[in-house]
């Protein structure tokens, strides 16, 4: 090099020139990856069975290991996971945390799950689901709509035919509305989600700027539209990435001032509160939790 | 002067530019409508037909799946833009996403509207794996919709799916262009779609046996005749039923249903029943979803 430089001074201070450069950009580029390294961007995971392509029956394809179609449906939901893990470290996530939050997590595998992942199964795990402040963003996987949502595929809140209603100060919600404020409450916001149109509309009434993979639409509670599997993961895939990417732009879902959680059981269910602080019976079937905050006023009620 | 030519010739070229690709990007949306009885290497319902309970039902999976699959390629390289594959059989859970031809939507499950979630946004509708209507001659497991059913008529015409159904496309404007089936379907649907495909994937000797084409030849079969029917789709035209329409269904004496009576709902005698309407669907949803 130096001898090239003595020979030919314009060519040599080009190449000087050009050395410098290229230091300056690998200098650049070392601070930035230390930048990073040094705010990690941790995902939560939340998943569940209902709202993954191709699933429309709870008896047929969603009790673990007793449905007649269950290895397709534990591969169903394996490759959707895996393709969001995928995007979101596409997109930058430094670690990703699976919670496998179908029916008593025994749905995902540890030999099939994406090796760059940690997967949380099995029971109990706080009432908190193990989430905290130390996540970046959590997003959902197989979701589904509220109990009681039109056209919404396996619609359901947290229990299959036990709840009627759960309102949060008034305003309904489900699964999505329920760990979408957990996670604001740590600060923490929810990115992205995969289900049908209804769990996708569902979100975006709570965060307007997620991002949604709508793997199918329902037509009935038990029937609609389903992309193909491969499909499905690809759009699921680039949605993930996309919200990763898009990080900054959002902020944590916060509610301010007290909380009251209301919540109606269906006529099945044999549900019976201590009446104690905060505590209230509003008729038969119907119960008040008051708090000073969302996981204050939940807690009384139930996990998350 | 000159100015205002050139312009005027390059915003022709423009607008002549943007026509031949709308023509060229026109969508043909096609809804598949499929069963189970029709496919190729079916020809017991016990055996074979049940979902998840059948002894050989893995095998009937894996028939439908290649024979939809091959139909849907087909389409698509005779030019369709979007295709729907309605799961016909038992409740809409014979199909999966996991190995349906990944470009397709999948209309799964149960309960669908009665139209069958069918519209006027369709360019065409196929059949795959029908069967031929209750009663019919040397056709393979041959019913109207359930075994209780001993006979359909829609005004005076003897109907079974294939009828029900192609009557349903036509009420949306949309053609029915293509079955695949055995000879005793194809036969049922050239009376009503003369110009129609079909792919004659086995034909029955009784009931409930016949001779079979090899699963690959009728795969096949179907993706050639599915291509050749989109590619013709222009020269089909919807089946219409014309003025009001009377349906009347003869059923078994196994079965037990039984009709509130109101207008246009008559019971001809203890086993048949006739329903009256303005049009096909109106008549037709009088007794039941199609």
């Amino acid at each position: 090099m130096r001898v090239k430089v003595k020979s030919n001074m314009m060519k040599g201070r080009l190449e000087v020139f050009v050395q410098v450069l290229g230091a300056v950009v690998l200098l650049a580029c070392v601070t930035s990856a230390r930048a990073q390294a040094g705010k990690p961007k941790k995902v939560f995971m939340i998943t569940d069975m209902e709202g993954v392509d191709g699933i429309f029956s709870s008896e047929q394809q969603c009790i673990p290991y007793k449905s007649p179609r269950w290895e397709e449906s534990h591969k169903l939901l394996t490759g959707e996971v895996n393709a969001a893990v995928d995007g979101l470290l596409d997109g930058g996530a430094t670690e990703v945390v699976v919670w496998d939050g179908h029916d008593s997590s025994q749905s995902l595998s540890a030999l099939d799950i994406n090796p760059r992942a940690r997967l949380l199964t099995g029971e109990p795990v706080s009432p908190t689901l193990e989430l905290d402040s130390t996540y970046a963003a959590v997003i959902f996987i197989g979701q589904h709509a509220m109990a009681g949502a039109e056209k919404a595929v396996l619609s359901h809140s947290y229990s299959s035919e036990g709840i009627q209603n759960i309102w949060v100060n008034g305003k309904p919600v489900g699964e999505i509305g329920g760990r979408v404020m957990l996670a604001g409450d740590f600060g923490v916001p929810v990115i992205m989600l995969s289900g049908d149109t209804a769990a996708c509309k569902e979100l975006h009434d709570l965060v307007p700027e997620a991002e949604c993979a709508e793997v199918k639409t329902g037509v009935s509670r038990t029937a609609g539209f389903t992309l193909s599997h491969p499909a499905a993961c690809a759009l699921i895939r680039e949605k993930a990435q996309r919200a990763m990417q898009r990080l900054a732009e959002f902020k944590p879902y916060k509610m301010t001032g007290p909380v009251e959680v209301k919540v109606e059981f269906t006529t099945r269910s044999e549900h019976s509160f201590l009446p104690r602080e905060g505590v209230e019976r509003v008729d038969d079937r119907t119960w008040a939790f008051h708090g000073k905050d969302i996981i204050d006023a939940w807690l009384k009620y139930s996990d998350f | 002067m000159i100015r205002t030519a050139s312009q005027l010739a390059v915003k022709a070229l423009i607008l002549a530019v943007s026509l031949i690709a709308a023509t060229a990007q026109a969508p043909k949306k096609v809804f598949v409508i499929s069963d189970l009885e029709g496919v190729d290497g079916i020809f017991d319902f016990d055996l074979q037909c049940i979902p998840y309970q059948s002894p050989r039902y893995r095998e009937s999976q894996k028939f439908l799946t290649d024979e939809v699959n091959a139909a849907v390629e087909g389409l698509r390289e005779g030019g369709a833009t979007e295709v729907v594959v309605y799961d016909g059989h038992a409740g809409g859970r014979n199909l999966s996403t996991l190995d349906i031809q990944p470009q397709v939507r999948l209309l799964v499950g149960g309960p669908i509207s009665p139209t069958l979630e069918l519209d006027a946004s369709y360019s065409a509708v196929i059949f795959i794996g029908l069967h031929a209507m209750a009663g019919t001659a040397k056709a393979i497991l041959p019913h109207s919709y359930t075994w209780d059913i001993q006979n359909i008529w829609v005004n005076g015409k003897g109907t079974g799916e294939i009828g029900g159904r192609t009557m349903l496309a036509g009420y949306f404007g949309v053609p029915v262009i293509m079955l695949s089936g055995d000879r005793a379907a194809c036969d049922e649907f050239h009376d009503l779609v003369p110009n129609g495909e079909c792919a004659e994937v086995k034909s029955g000797v009784s009931g409930s046996a016949g001779l079979m084409l090899p699963h690959a030849a009728a795969c096949a079969l179907i993706g050639q005749q599915a291509r050749s029917a989109i590619e013709r789709v222009a020269g089909f035209k919807p089946y219409r039923v014309s003025g009001p329409v009377e349906v009347k269904v003869e059923f078994t004496t196994s079965a037990s249903r039984t009709f509130a009576r109101r207008d246009g709902v008559e019971q001809l005698d203890a086993r048949t029943w006739a329903f009256r309407g303005e049009n096909i669907l109106d008549a037709w949803l009088k007794y039941s979803s199609f």
